[in-house]
């Protein structure tokens, strides 16, 4: 091989290691990993390990849920509506992936995270009908209708927390309308 | 002198070849379809948003790879059976907001792919967008569907979604996700 075409070489070789180690300092803090998404960095430094164990607390909260309540927008219809006054639950580091809402046994509601590491569902999207039932039926003499709720939240390590509880309904039903009885 | 000058003209030529190559590449990769260049995209299970811009206004332009529109932030999508007699579910989200300060908000989009548009905002003199759930009384109506319509047997139908946001300056904002409902037992 000739002298000029060995030097070329040489110089390319060197030319192109300087703009490798260029790349791999610019794509450094690229390589960070972003909640949600799994990635090794071989670049990072190591996390330093803890100097005491590492005390077992999960990272999402209880279901905050204050104000489960039934209404009865108009008596005389049996028609009974239930609602929270808001439902909020917090998985941060982690997402939040869906909350749902069940009465009675059957799901009646589900919420889907969307690159949150929070949930917040306001009373407006969280109204179900059912029924009041009549006096008594729910074990209180005064109330109608008892129901059961199952709240749940899951995040995206897996985590997942739930509220139960039960709301008695206002008695309520259904109008009975007496037609007369008319002999021809 | 001159026995360096030819190497070292070889050796550029080398290397200019090879950086000309790898642009070439890179634009194959940024370019999509329609002539729309990708600046940001993030995903996780089925949710995806994105940034995009026409091709040549950000890269040619040498401004920043930073873009001025935001992601949607449409937090908790929804889908609700309010009467469990009825085969009627309703979507909606806790709210949609999205920025383009300096630029203008035209319009932000919501699409249920299996219908279509089903309802656009439009911008006036605005930098910002906020959509609270309350502007889509009681959400969008669709059908709960079966048990199991949407793989999982404990709920019904899945619907996929996409939220589109435009600004004067061209760029584009999208989200692409689904809410799932529950079923409808007759």
């Amino acid at each position: 091989m000739s002298h000029p075409i060995r030097l070329s070489l040489v110089i390319v070789v060197l030319l192109a290691g300087l703009l490798l180690a260029w790349g791999v300092v610019q794509a450094a803090p690229a390589l960070q990993v972003s909640p949600g998404t799994s990635g090794i960095s071989m670049l990072a430094t190591p996390t330093p390990l803890p100097d005491q164990p590492a005390v077992v607390s999960p990272d999402i909260s209880f279901i905050d849920s204050p104000t489960a309540s039934c209404i009865l927008p108009r008596a005389n219809t049996g028609v009974c509506f239930m609602t929270w006054y808001y439902m909020y639950a917090n998985a941060d580091p982690n997402y939040i992936i869906t909350m749902t809402v069940g009465i009675d046994d059957k799901a009646r509601a589900r919420y889907n995270g969307f690159f949150q590491t929070n949930m917040f569902v306001p009373s407006e999207l969280m109204v179900f009908r059912v029924a009041c039932g009549e006096l008594g039926s729910g074990g209180n003499p005064n109330l109608g209708a008892i129901h059961n709720y199952v709240l749940r939240a899951r995040d995206s390590a897996g985590l997942g927390a739930a509220n139960y509880g039960t709301v008695f309904c206002p008695a309520d039903e259904p109008a009975r309308i007496f037609l007369p009885l008319l002999n021809r | 002198m001159r026995k360096i000058f030819i190497p070292l003209a070889l050796a550029v030529f080398l290397l200019l070849s090879a950086f000309g190559a790898l642009q070439v590449a890179r634009g194959q990769i940024l370019s999509g379809q329609n002539g729309e260049v990708v600046i940001n995209t993030e995903s996780q299970e089925d949710n995806t948003r994105q940034i995009s811009a026409p091709e040549g206004t950000l890269l040619e332009s040498g401004a920043s790879d930073q873009p001025l529109i935001s992601f949607i932030d449409s937090p908790t999508v929804a889908c609700v059976q309010p009467d469990t007699t009825k085969n009627e579910c309703f979507i909606n989200w806790y709210y949609m907001a999205v920025s383009a300060d300096p630029n203008y908000i035209i319009s932000m989009t919501v699409t249920l792919n299996d219908f279509g548009f089903v309802s656009r905002y439009n911008g006036f003199f605005q930098t910002s967008m906020y959509v609270p759930n309350t502007m889509n009384p009681q959400g969008f109506q669709v059908l709960c569907g079966a048990p199991g319509s949407s793989g999982d047997p404990k709920w019904g139908k899945s619907y996929a979604y996409t939220l589109r946001a435009r600004d004067s300056a061209g760029l584009k904002s999208a989200n692409y996700g689904s809410a799932t409902c529950p079923a409808y037992t007759p």
